[in-house]
């Protein structure tokens, strides 16, 4: 049985939608943007939030008490690569600095249609190259583990920037965390793309062709995950992405990544954003939080052998 | 799906509509267009001026909304630019946004001191690259009220570089805008054979029984391509303060710019969106689709 809270949270985002007059049918994006507002939800008490630019990008680094800032977690929000911010996200930010113990560096990247692809992916790469060279706290020197991670096209954000890290002979995280991932938008493939003429009116305003949307940082189930680091993926079945996250972690597996897969009952699309409130949200950061901890000290294990 | 087409060499004008060929001069240079109206209507008329896509004359898709608007109660202008169709000028063909945007703002002069137009209630519809024209001369001229747009094209010059293949492409096409021949270099606009046309195979003006008429120059000036690949079609977007309509679907040419210019603009902006089965070219002929987007015209400019 679900919380009674989940109720709550999909009222919230029905009210939300309402009073922006987003339309059934077609995606205007400045209802879109309204429908997304500040979040109100609490932080946890004693947050440091410091806004930042990362290597030209604006970024927030989000110290959480009790997070050790050697550990940085580079996080991308969600809304479809047109909407959303460190406004709609910031405690989602602050509670997964204070689960996982880890600074996060939250990156404010470009948004479409203004910005269209691949500007925000540079934006999210620009903002990891950052976190590998200098740590959260602005100091020089590298931080000893660094994560990304990303709910819906966010996750597609996490993704692309290992693909460039891997491309330009970088690094890679530790690990990616995906949260209900955005993660095919090929519109022959994608459940979320056949479901509404509005999804595919608004993926068609990320990318100032159509053949972009099958370009592999675009839409990363086309990617060759081969050499990722481990994964750790959560959806849920009211997910209206869990399909392309289903098989998106099966397309990591097969490519030999070690992922980590949870299909929450009855959760909705990133419900980890209704942090602190429900609890189900909570849940879903404390085991990310101790996912993180299990690959790093797995890491260790490795090192020490 | 494509459904019924509007024929532009024989579809009759519709029913209660009267036209008036009209002459009118644009810094120096005479431009003529038709004054569509609905009949026995009583003056002083609501007024629209209608512009249609690039390369385009006033017999194609902005004389098919003007008629439209016409029976929908609105004196109703198209016109051909300067350079262009029947209207005088030189050199010709050439698709220029500024001068483009100069001859909207003349129409707009024009019709404000005609006797049976009402000067408060001159409005503007732009279809595909008029559009960005259109949206300048609204927010800067004071004589036009209201900036209804139909399957909008609005490059920036970022977007600009995307369609054409490439910064070293549209470079390549400036360069040749330059040449000392650039005014002597007349392109063919649009060809189903010849590959060296602007719009190779491009539906509507390629066909016939729709764009491909005999009042259509069908030419391009090679001068055209430093204006137009320059033009800033966004840049309106901060300064237009007036309502501004959007009828589109997710399946024009642009959607990401159309997008960009809602997004941009603080101007009170509607939006009316058809399925996605329409495409950019069925807003210039589809008789469903130019009904349904003459009628949220006609209703955007009565309220």
């Amino acid at each position: 049985m679900p919380s009674r809270e989940l109720e709550w949270a999909k009222q919230t985002i029905a009210s939300d939608r309402e009073l922006a007059g987003v339309s059934a049918t077609h995606y205007d994006i400045r209802a879109a943007r309204a429908s997304l507002p500040e979040s109100r939800l609490p932080l946890p008490e004693g947050t440091e939030i410091r806004q930042i630019v990362a290597n030209d990008v604006t970024a927030y680094r989000v110290i959480a008490p009790g997070a050790d800032v050697k550990r940085v977690i580079v996080y991308f929000h969600g809304g479809g690569f047109l909407v959303g911010g460190f406004h709609s996200h910031r405690p989602l930010a602050a509670w997964l600095s204070h689960k996982a113990g880890a600074a996060v560096l939250f990156a404010e990247y470009r948004l479409a249609p203004e910005h269209r692809f691949p500007a925000g992916v540079d934006d999210c790469f620009a903002v990891y190259r950052y976190a590998l060279e200098h740590g959260p706290d602005g100091m020089e020197g590298e931080p000893e583990s660094v994560f990304v991670g990303g709910d819906s096209a966010g996750g597609a954000m996490a993704v692309s920037t290992i693909l460039k890290a891997r491309e330009a002979g970088l690094r890679v995280p530790k690990g990616a965390i995906i949260l209900c991932g955005m993660l095919d938008l090929d519109e022959e493939t994608s459940r979320f793309l056949q479901l509404t003429q509005r999804s595919r009116d608004g993926v068609r305003m990320y990318v100032s062709q159509l053949k972009d949307l099958r370009n592999p940082l675009a839409s990363p189930i086309l990617a060759d995950l081969s050499g990722f680091p481990p994964m750790l993926i959560q959806t849920g079945t009211a997910d209206y992405c869990a399909d392309e996250n289903e098989r998106f972690a099966e397309k990591a597996m097969s490519a030999g990544v070690e992922v980590d897969f949870e299909n929450w009952p009855e959760m909705i699309h990133v419900w980890q954003r209704f942090a602190p409130k429900l609890p189900e949200a909570v849940e879903a950061l404390e085991r990310i939080g101790a996912w993180t901890r299990l690959i790093e000290s797995r890491a260790e294990n490795t090192a020490a052998a | 799906m494509s459904g019924t087409r509007i024929n532009l060499q024989n579809s009759p004008r519709p029913e209660g509509v009267i036209e008036r060929t009209v002459t009118f001069e644009s810094h120096g240079v005479q431009l003529r267009g038709v004054l569509y109206a609905p009949e026995n209507a009583s003056p002083p008329l609501p007024a629209v001026i209608v512009t249609g896509a690039w390369t385009s004359v006033k017999e194609q898709m902005a004389g098919t909304y003007a008629r439209e608007l016409a029976a929908r109660g609105y004196a109703s202008l198209a016109f051909d630019f300067r350079g262009w169709g029947e209207s005088d000028g030189s050199p010709r063909y050439v698709e220029d946004p500024v001068t483009k945007t100069e001859d909207i703002r003349a129409a707009a002069a024009f019709l404000a001191s005609l006797d049976d137009i009402d000067p408060a209630r001159i409005a503007s519809l732009g279809v595909c690259a008029s559009s960005g024209y259109m949206a300048v001369a609204v927010a800067d001229d004071e004589k036009l009220n209201k900036l209804a747009l139909v399957a909008p094209w609005l490059h920036d010059l970022e977007m600009a570089e995307t369609i054409y293949g490439g910064a070293d492409v549209t470079a390549g096409l400036i360069a040749s805008s330059e040449a000392l021949n650039a005014e002597d270099t007349v392109l063919i606009a649009a060809s189903q054979k010849d590959k060296s046309a602007v719009m190779y195979q491009a539906p509507y003006y390629t066909e016939t029984d729709r764009g491909l008429i005999a009042s259509y120059d069908n030419k391009f000036s090679a001068l055209s391509w430093k204006s137009w690949l320059n033009y800033d079609a966004q840049a309106s977007a901060d300064r237009l303060k007036k309502p501004a309509l959007l009828v589109g679907s997710p399946s024009i040419a642009l959607p990401a710019d159309a997008a960009a210019y809602e997004a941009r603009t603080r101007a009170p902006l509607q939006k009316v969106w058809l399925d996605e089965d329409v495409t950019q070219f069925d807003f210039y002929d589809r008789a469903d689709v130019v009904t349904k987007s003459a009628d949220a015209v006609a209703q955007f400019l009565s309220g």
